[in-house]
C-alpha cells in the first residue's frame, strides 16, 4: 500500500507540472486542445491524491507501523475513528490533506466553472496547480508520509524495522471535536486559495468584469464559513479539552486562523460596493491577495516555531519552505496588480458620506484594523528580539485591551450600516430608523447598570485618591464596563435586525397577500444573500452576549475529601466518590460530584483525570460541564493528594458560555442560507397582481 | 427569558457584594496579579489560568504572589519583583513604557492612519461624484416606461 | 498486484491528459470566449435595476423617507437611462445579427491566430476556413 501511496504522489507531482504547463503554453499559442488536457490533468492530480490518501487511511487502520508517519502518530488499542483522525495528528499527514482538499477544490472549480469562464479558466487551472505543485513537492520531497522507519545497523546500513507499537497519539488531540477541528480547518484556508485563484486569472486575462466577482464571492463565503466552523470548533475543543476554563485565548495559533477570517469578512462586506456602485476594485484585489497569503502566514507561524505556542505538537522545519512560498505567491500578485492597475479604473464616486456605501467603507477599516492589531500582537516577540534583544511576551491581556474596543466599535456598526440608504441617508431617514434601536440598547443598558453590571469597581486601596479623570479613566477600562456596552451594542443590533425583517416582510405581505410566516420564508429565500448576512449577523449578537458574559467569570480551587462541599454563587458541589477506571487506551482517576443549585440537586457530574498508556504516558483532564443557557459550571479534577483521599478540585463559574455555541450554530445556518441560490418568484395571485401594477403606476407618476 | 435571566443575575451580583469584603478583595488582588504574569513552565499560558496537570511552576509562583502581597506591595511592587527575577517575558503583556509602548501604540496609530486614508478617499469619491452629476444629460423621460417594465420582469440572480 | 494498480492508475490519468490533445473535430468546448462591451453592458443593466428595485423595496419597508426615495429614485433611473441608451445605440447603430455574427467570426479567428482566413469573393468579409458559405452574405466560398 504504501508503495502505491508513493507512486501516486510521484505521479501527482508530474502531472501537476504537465498541468501548468499545458495550460500556460495553451493561453500562449491559443491552443485549444491543450488547454483541456491542461485541465484534465488538474482533475488527474485530485485522483492521485485522492489515491495517495485513501493509502495512508489503510494504513493507519491497519496499524501498519513499519511506515514512520503511522508509528509515530498512532498505536493499537486507539479506537477506529481516532486512527483515521491520527492521520492529521501530524505535520506529514497534516499537508498531505491540506494538498488533497486544494486540488479537490480544483477540481471542483474545474468541473462546475469550464463552460462558464472560459477565457479565465486555463489562468484558474495555472494558479491553482501552482499552489498545488508547492504542496505535492512538500510531500514528496520534505514531508513525506509513506517513509519507512529504518533503524541503523552497525554497519551504517539502513535496514527496515518494523516497531512492535506505535507511540500514540497525542492525547490533548483525542477528542471528537478534534479529530473534525483540523479538517474543516484546512478546508477553509484551502479555500482561500479559489477566489485568489480567480482573481490572479481575472487579472492575467484582463477579464475584469464582474463575471469574476461573482465565482468570487460565493467561493469566499464557502472558505469563510468553514474557516469561522473551524475557529468555534477550537474553541469548543480548548474550552472541554484545555481545562482552562475558557475557549480562546489569543494564542499564535488561534490569531492564526482569525487573521485570514477577519480580512475574509472585509471582503465579503466590500464586494457588495463593487458589485452595486463599481467601486472599490483595487481595494478588493487587495484583501483577497491578503486573505490567501494570510492563510499562508497562519500556516507558515503554526509550523515554523517563530512563535511559541500551545499547539507546539506542530512545530517542525518546513517553516522556511512556507516563507519562500509566501513570499513568491505575494510578490507575484502584488506585481500582477500594479501592472494591472490601470484596468481597474472604477466609477468611484460617492454621493455622501452618511451612506451604505460609506459604512462599507468604516467596517473594512475596522476589521483590516482589528486584524493588524492581532498581527502586531502576534509579531510583536519577534520584533522585539531582533530590535531590541529582548524576549517579551505579548499575552490575551494586550489583545484583549486591544481588540475589545475595536470589537464593541465593530458591531456598533454592524447594527448601523443596515439602517443607511444606499447613495445618501437624509437625517430624516435616519431619525426614524435609528430611533428604536437606539432606545431599546439605551433601556437595556440602563436596566443593566441599575442592576450593577458595569458598576465601577475600585481595585485597589490606592486608587481611592486618584483624580476624578483618571478615575474615569480607569473605570472606562474595566471588563464589567466594557461588557456593558457590548450588551447594549448587541441590543441595538439585535433590534435593527429583528426590524429589517419584521418590515421587510410586512412590506412583502402586502403585495403578495402571504401571512406573515410565509412572506419571512419568501422574502429569505428570494434574497439569500442579504437576509442569510442578517442572520450571520445575528448569530454574531448572541456570540457577543456570550462573550460578554467572559467578564463575570469566577473560580474556587479547593482540595475537598468525600462528603466535602465546595460552594460558588448559587450552586454547590459535593464530592461524592473518588475512583479509578482503565481502559485499554487509558486509566482514568475519577470523581462523582453532586451539583446542587440553591439546594436542589441539578446533576451528578464526573470530572476525570487521564493517563494515557502509549508514548509518553501523558495525562489529561476530562473536564465535567453543566451547561444551561445562564451560565456553565465547569469542573475541573486536577488530581487527588498523595494519600488518595482527597481530591484537587477547580471549579469555575461561567456566565453565559452557551450563547457562543448557539451563535455559533446560527452563524453557520445563517451562511448556509446566504449560499442557497436565489429563489425565483413565483407566479403571483392574481388580484394581488393588479395592486401590484397599480402601485407600480403610482410610482411612476410620483417619479415623473 | 432575557429579562427575568438578567433580574437573576443582577440579584446575585447583589449578593455577592455583600459577601465578607476582605477576603474576597484580596483573592481578587492575586487574580488580577496572576492574569499579568505568565506560567514560566513553557506552556505559554496566563499563570492564572495555567492548570496544567503536574506544572512544575505554576503552584509556586502562585504562591510567591500571595507571599509578596502579604507583605505588603503594591501590585505594581509585585510585579516588578518578577520581572527582577525572571526577566521582561514573564510580563503577560508588555509594559507601557519605551520601546514596547509601540506595542500598544501601533495598533492605534493604523486605525488612525486607516481612518485619514478612508475619509479622504471618501472626499475624493464624493468630489468626483459631484463633477460628474450635471455631465449625465440623458432624456430621462424617454426610458422611464422601459425602465419600469424591465424592473417588472426583473428578478436579481443571485 | 501493486504494479497493477500503478499501472491503472497511470493509464487512466495518461488517457484522461490525451483524450482531448486528440480530439479529432474542434468542439466549441473550450473556445475561449472574452467578455465584450455588449455583455458588460447587459450586466450594467441588471445591477442598475436591481439597485433601483432594492431602493423601492427599501421604501416599502419604511427605511427611507418620502423626499430621500423621490431623490435617489430619480437618479437611479437617470443612471438606468445612461444605460439603455447606451444599449440602444449599439443595437441601432448596427443590425445586431450582424453584431452577433461579426464576433463569432472575430473570436474564432482570434483562437486560431496564424490560420487563414477565407475572404467572400462577393462582399469581402472574413470567414472561417472551415466555411462552405459566407457567414455575413451567403456567398459560396472558394477554396
Amino acid at each position: 500500500m504504501a508503495q502505491i501511496g508513493q507512486f501516486a504522489l510521484a505521479l501527482a507531482f508530474v502531472v501537476t507540472v504537465y498541468s501548468i504547463a499545458a495550460s500556460l503554453i495553451g493561453i500562449r499559442v491559443k491552443h485549444d486542445k491543450l488547454i483541456a488536457s491542461g485541465r484534465n490533468a488538474a482533475v488527474g492530480t485530485f485522483v492521485c491524491l485522492t489515491t495517495a490518501f485513501l493509502c495512508l487511511v489503510y494504513l493507519f487502520v491497519v496499524s501498519d507501523f513499519s511506515i514512520n508517519y503511522v508509528a509515530g502518530h498512532s498505536n493499537r488499542d486507539l479506537p477506529l475513528y481516532f486512527k483515521i483522525s491520527a492521520i492529521w495528528g501530524g505535520q506529514e499527514g497534516s499537508l498531505l490533506l491540506w494538498g488533497w482538499f486544494l486540488t479537490g477544490y480544483a477540481a471542483l472549480v474545474m468541473i462546475q466553472n469550464w463552460r462558464k469562464h472560459t477565457a479565465m479558466m486555463p489562468y484558474v487551472t495555472a494558479v491553482l496547480m501552482g499552489s498545488s505543485l508547492f504542496f505535492t513537492s512538500m510531500h514528496l520531497f520534505i514531508a513525506n508520509p509513506f517513509n519507512q522507519v529504518v533503524s541503523i545497523a552497525p554497519g551504517g546500513a539502513r535496514v527496515p524495522f518494523v516497531p512492535a507499537d506505535g507511540q500514540g497519539l497525542n492525547p490533548l488531540l483525542q477528542y471528537i471535536l478534534n479529530a473534525i477541528h483540523p479538517p474543516v480547518m484546512y478546508l477553509g484556508l484551502v479555500g482561500f486559495a479559489v477566489p485568489f485563484a480567480f482573481a490572479m486569472a481575472a487579472m492575467l486575462s484582463r477579464q475584469l468584469g464582474d463575471t469574476w466577482i461573482r465565482t468570487t464571492r460565493r467561493w469566499t463565503m464557502v472558505a469563510w464559513f468553514f474557516l469561522g466552523t473551524a475557529i468555534l470548533l477550537g474553541g469548543k475543543w480548548a474550552y472541554v479539552e484545555l481545562g482552562w476554563g475558557g475557549f480562546w485565548g489569543w494564542d499564535p495559533v488561534e490569531n492564526a486562523s482569525l487573521m485570514p477570517w477577519l480580512i475574509g469578512t472585509a471582503f465579503l462586506h466590500s464586494v457588495m460596493v463593487q458589485e452595486k456602485k463599481g467601486m472599490l476594485k483595487v481595494w478588493n484585489m487587495v484583501l483577497i491577495i491578503l486573505a490567501y497569503t494570510m492563510c499562508l502566514f497562519g500556516t507558515f507561524l503554526t509550523r515554523s516555531g517563530v512563535v511559541s505556542s500551545v499547539h507546539a505538537f506542530a512545530q517542525s522545519s518546513i517553516g522556511g519552505y512556507f516563507a519562500a512560498f509566501i513570499v513568491i505567491s505575494l510578490s507575484g500578485a502584488l506585481y500582477l496588480l500594479l501592472d494591472r492597475l490601470p484596468l481597474l479604473k472604477s466609477e468611484n464616486q460617492m454621493e455622501s458620506i452618511v451612506s451604505r456605501e460609506s459604512s462599507f467603507m468604516f467596517n473594512n477599516l475596522i476589521l483590516l484594523a482589528s486584524c493588524f492589531a492581532v498581527f502586531w500582537g502576534v509579531m510583536f516577540p519577534v520584533f522585539s528580539e531582533w530590535i531590541k534583544g529582548v524576549k517579551i511576551t505579548v499575552g490575551p491581556p494586550f489583545f484583549n485591551r486591544v481588540n475589545v474596543p475595536i470589537a464593541i466599535f465593530l458591531m456598533f456598526l454592524t447594527g448601523v450600516g443596515p439602517l443607511l440608504a444606499w447613495r445618501k441617508a437624509s437625517t430624516n431617514s435616519l431619525k426614524r430608523n435609528f430611533l428604536w434601536p437606539a432606545a431599546f440598547a439605551l433601556a437595556s443598558g440602563i436596566v443593566l447598570f441599575v442592576r450593577g453590571i458595569g458598576r465601577p469597581i475600585l481595585k485597589a486601596p490606592e486608587e481611592l485618591g486618584q483624580a476624578l479623570f483618571q478615575k474615569l479613566l480607569g473605570y472606562s477600562f474595566t471588563s464589567s464596563f466594557y461588557a456593558l456596552l457590548a450588551i447594549m451594542m448587541s441590543t441595538f443590533v439585535a433590534v435593527t435586525i429583528v426590524r429589517e425583517f419584521y418590515k421587510g416582510a410586512r412590506a412583502r405581505s402586502h403585495g403578495t397577500g402571504e401571512n406573515f410566516i410565509e412572506a419571512v420564508a419568501n422574502l429569505t429565500l428570494q434574497n439569500t444573500r442579504r437576509y442569510g448576512g442578517y442572520i450571520v449577523h445575528f448569530g454574531f449578537v448572541l456570540l457577543f452576549i456570550g462573550w460578554a458574559g467572559q467578564a463575570f467569570t469566577t473560580d474556587v480551587s479547593t482540595e475537598a475529601g468525600i462528603g466535602d462541599r465546595i460552594s460558588i454563587r448559587q450552586y454547590t458541589l459535593r464530592v461524592d466518590k473518588l475512583g479509578v477506571e482503565d481502559t485499554p487506551n487509558y486509566q482514568s482517576m475519577k470523581a462523582t460530584v453532586s451539583l446542587f443549585e440553591d439546594g436542589v440537586k441539578v446533576a451528578t457530574m464526573g470530572p476525570e483525570r487521564r493517563r494515557y498508556k502509549a508514548g509518553e504516558q501523558q495525562t489529561t483532564t476530562e473536564v465535567s460541564i453543566w451547561s444551561t443557557l445562564k451560565e456553565d459550571v465547569y469542573v475541573v479534577f486536577s488530581g487527588a493528594t498523595a494519600d488518595g483521599k482527597r481530591a484537587n478540585i477547580q471549579v469555575y463559574y461561567n456566565p453565559l458560555v452557551m450563547w457562543v455555541w448557539l451563535g455559533g450554530i446560527v452563524l453557520g445556518l445563517g451562511t448556509l442560507i446566504a449560499l442557497l441560490p436565489n429563489k425565483k418568484s413565483g407566479p403571483r395571485k392574481r388580484p394581488q397582481a393588479a395592486d401590484r401594477t397599480e402601485e407600480q403606476k403610482d410610482v411612476a407618476e410620483k417619479v415623473s | 427569558m432575557l429579562k427575568k435571566f438578567l433580574k437573576r443575575r443582577a440579584a446575585l451580583l447583589l449578593i455577592l457584594a455583600t459577601v465578607p469584603l476582605a477576603l474576597a478583595a484580596d483573592q481578587q488582588r492575586i487574580k488580577d496579579v496572576a492574569s499579568q504574569l505568565m506560567c514560566i513552565c513553557g506552556c505559554n499560558q496566563v499563570l492564572g489560568v495555567c492548570n496544567h496537570i503536574n506544572c512544575p511552576t505554576s503552584g509556586g509562583m502562585m504562591a510567591e504572589v500571595e507571599k509578596e502581597l502579604d507583605s505588603g506591595k503594591s501590585d505594581k511592587a509585585v510585579l516588578d519583583h518578577f520581572v527582577g527575577k525572571f526577566g521582561l517575558s514573564v510580563l503577560s503583556a508588555p509594559p507601557a513604557s519605551g520601546f514596547n509602548l509601540t506595542a500598544w501604540l501601533m495598533p492605534f496609530a493604523a486605525l488612525l492612519a486607516g481612518a485619514i486614508a478612508a475619509v479622504y478617499f471618501l472626499r475624493r469619491f464624493r468630489a468626483r461624484w459631484v463633477e460628474t452629476a450635471p455631465k449625465t444629460v440623458v432624456d430621462t423621460a424617454k426610458y422611464q416606461r422601459q425602465i419600469e417594465e424591465e424592473l417588472q420582469k426583473y428578478t436579481p440572480e443571485d | 498486484m501493486v504494479y497493477l494498480f500503478c499501472g491503472i492508475l497511470s493509464g487512466a490519468i495518461l488517457a484522461a491528459i490525451c483524450i482531448p490533445l486528440f480530439r479529432r473535430d474542434d468542439t466549441l468546448e473550450s473556445t475561449i470566449i472574452e467578455e465584450t462591451e455588449w455583455d458588460l453592458l447587459q450586466r450594467k443593466k441588471d445591477v442598475v435595476l436591481g439597485n433601483i428595485q432594492d431602493l423601492d423595496f427599501e421604501y416599502k419597508c419604511g427605511k427611507l423617507s418620502e423626499e430621500d426615495y423621490q431623490k435617489i429614485r430619480g437618479e437611479m433611473s437617470a443612471e438606468a437611462a445612461v444605460v439603455f441608451q447606451e444599449i440602444d445605440s449599439i443595437e441601432s447603430s448596427k443590425d445586431l445579427d450582424a453584431l452577433i455574427r461579426r464576433e463569432v467570426s472575430a473570436r474564432k479567428n482570434k483562437t486560431k491566430t496564424g490560420s487563414p482566413t477565407a475572404v467572400c469573393p462577393s462582399c469581402r468579409a472574413q470567414n472561417s476556413p472551415t466555411n462552405k458559405f459566407c457567414a455575413e452574405c451567403g456567398a459560396k466560398l472558394k477554396h
